[in-house]
C-alpha cells in the first residue's frame, strides 16, 4: 500500500503541475479539497481523469465517490480495490 | 480599468419581476417594451459602471463617434430590457409571440444524437434561455453549469416544475461534487452547458485577443472541453428582428490533441462573429476588457 500512495503522490504532482513540490511534502493523511492540498475545481477535474486513465476506474455515482477523495491514502485504498488496469 | 471585475450580482427586485410580468400577462409585449423607453434612461446614470462598461465597449472597442456611442448605450439598456421580458413572456406560456430561426441546427442536433456527450459552451450574448423551450427530449440530458447567483436569477425565469433541463450549481466549498456530477453526465452520453465569457476565479483564466483587445475568459470551460475530449459546440441565441436566432457552431476537435487554447482560439472567433453582428446583444456590463 505504501508503495501505492507514494506513486499515487507523484502521479498528482504530475497531474496537477505542483512543480515546486515532492512527493515527500504531501501528507498522505492530509484532505486534498478545501484544507489539506487545497485543491480546486480543475485539480478535481485532473484526479478525477487520473483515476480513468491510470487505473481504468469510472466513478458513476458523485455522492458515493466523495469520501474516497478524503486523503492520498484513503484514495489509494479505493484504487487497490477498484482499479482495473 | 481592469479593476471593474463581474460580481455576480444581477439588479432587479421581486417587485420589479412582478411588475414586469403583469404586463406581459395583460397588455402584452409591446406594452412591456413601451415602459422600457422610460426605464432604459433610468439606467444610464444610476448604473453608473455598467454605463461607463457599455460606454468603453462602443467608443473603444466598437469605435463609434460620440452621438452614436450615446444612442447605442440607450438602445443597449433598451434591448437588455427586452431580452428580460422575452424569457419572462416564454415562462409564462408566449412561446408563440416570436419568430425562432436556426443557423446550423441539423449539424447541432447531430452531436446530441452520437451517443458521445458533448460540450455546449455559450456566452452572454442575447438570451440563451429563450432556447429552453426547444430542448423538449433533449432537455432530460442537459445540464447547465451555473454559479450559486446565476441560478437564482433563472427561477425568475425558468419553470424548473417543468424540467426544461437539469442545473448543476457551482458550489465553491464542494468542487469535487461538481466535478463528478459533470463527469457523470458526460460518461452517460448527456450534455454539459457552460457559459465561456465569465469567470469567478482570477487565478483561472486564459488571456485571449478579442475584438481588437486583450481580455480574459475562464480557463475551466475549455480545458473541460479539451480535456475530456467530448464533441464541442459553440450556441448563440440573439434577438433579431423581433425573433430570435440560434446559432451554432460545432468546434474543431478531431484529430489532432485539441488542447484549452485551441479551443478558446474556436470561440472568441465565433463570439466575435456573433458581437460583431448583433453588436448591441453583448451583455456583460462589466469592464471586459484589459
Amino acid at each position: 500500500m505504501e508503495q501505492l500512495v507514494e506513486q499515487l503522490k507523484q502521479q498528482l504532482i504530475d497531474a496537477l503541475n505542483l512543480e515546486d513540490m515532492a512527493p515527500a511534502d504531501i501528507d498522505a493523511d492530509a484532505p486534498l479539497f478545501g484544507e489539506g492540498l487545497g485543491l480546486d475545481s480543475i485539480d478535481a477535474l485532473e484526479v478525477i481523469l487520473l483515476l480513468e486513465k491510470k487505473y481504468g476506474i469510472k466513478l458513476e455515482d458523485p455522492k458515493a465517490a466523495k469520501p474516497h477523495f478524503a486523503s492520498v491514502r484513503v484514495l489509494a485504498e479505493f484504487i487497490a480495490a477498484n482499479r482495473t488496469k | 480599468m481592469s479593476e471593474q471585475k463581474w460580481t455576480a450580482k444581477s439588479r432587479g427586485n421581486p417587485l420589479g419581476y412582478r411588475i414586469f410580468i403583469f404586463f406581459v400577462k395583460h397588455f402584452g409585449l409591446r406594452f412591456a417594451y413601451a415602459n422600457l423607453l422610460y426605464v432604459a434612461p433610468y439606467f444610464i446614470p444610476f448604473a453608473p459602471q455598467a454605463t461607463k462598461a457599455v460606454w468603453y465597449y462602443y467608443r473603444r472597442i466598437l469605435h463609434y463617434g460620440v452621438p452614436k456611442s450615446m444612442w447605442s448605450v440607450y438602445l443597449h439598456y433598451f434591448r437588455f430590457g427586452q431580452c428580460l421580458i422575452d424569457k419572462m413572456a416564454i415562462q409564462h406560456g408566449l412561446k408563440d409571440k416570436f419568430r425562432y430561426t436556426f443557423d446550423n441546427y441539423e449539424a447541432f442536433l447531430d452531436v446530441l444524437n452520437a451517443g458521445k456527450g458533448a460540450v455546449l459552451i455559450g456566452a452572454h450574448v442575447g438570451a440563451w434561455q429563450m432556447s429552453a423551450s426547444f430542448f423538449g427530449n433533449y432537455g432530460r440530458k442537459m445540464h447547465v453549469v451555473l454559479v450559486d447567483k446565476e441560478y437564482e436569477q433563472l427561477k425568475k425565469y425558468v419553470d424548473f416544475r417543468e424540467r426544461a433541463f437539469h442545473v448543476i450549481p457551482i458550489n465553491k466549498t464542494d468542487v469535487l461534487d461538481t466535478m463528478l456530477t459533470i463527469k457523470k453526465a458526460l460518461n452517460a452520453g448527456e450534455y454539459i452547458c457552460l457559459q465561456g465569457d465569465r469567470y469567478t476565479n482570477d487565478e483561472h483564466t486564459l488571456e485571449a485577443d478579442f475584438m481588437g483587445r486583450a481580455a480574459d475568459f475562464p480557463e475551466g470551460p475549455f480545458l473541460l472541453a479539451s480535456r475530456l475530449r467530448v464533441p464541442v459546440v459553440f450556441f448563440y441565441s440573439v434577438r433579431a428582428n423581433g425573433g430570435y436566432t440560434f446559432k451554432f457552431v460545432i468546434a474543431d476537435v478531431g484529430g489532432r490533441r485539441c488542447d484549452k487554447y485551441d479551443l478558446l482560439a474556436q470561440y472568441v472567433n465565433s463570439l466575435e462573429q456573433v458581437v460583431r453582428a448583433h453588436p448591441q446583444m453583448w451583455f456583460n456590463f462589466y469592464q471586459f476588457w484589459k
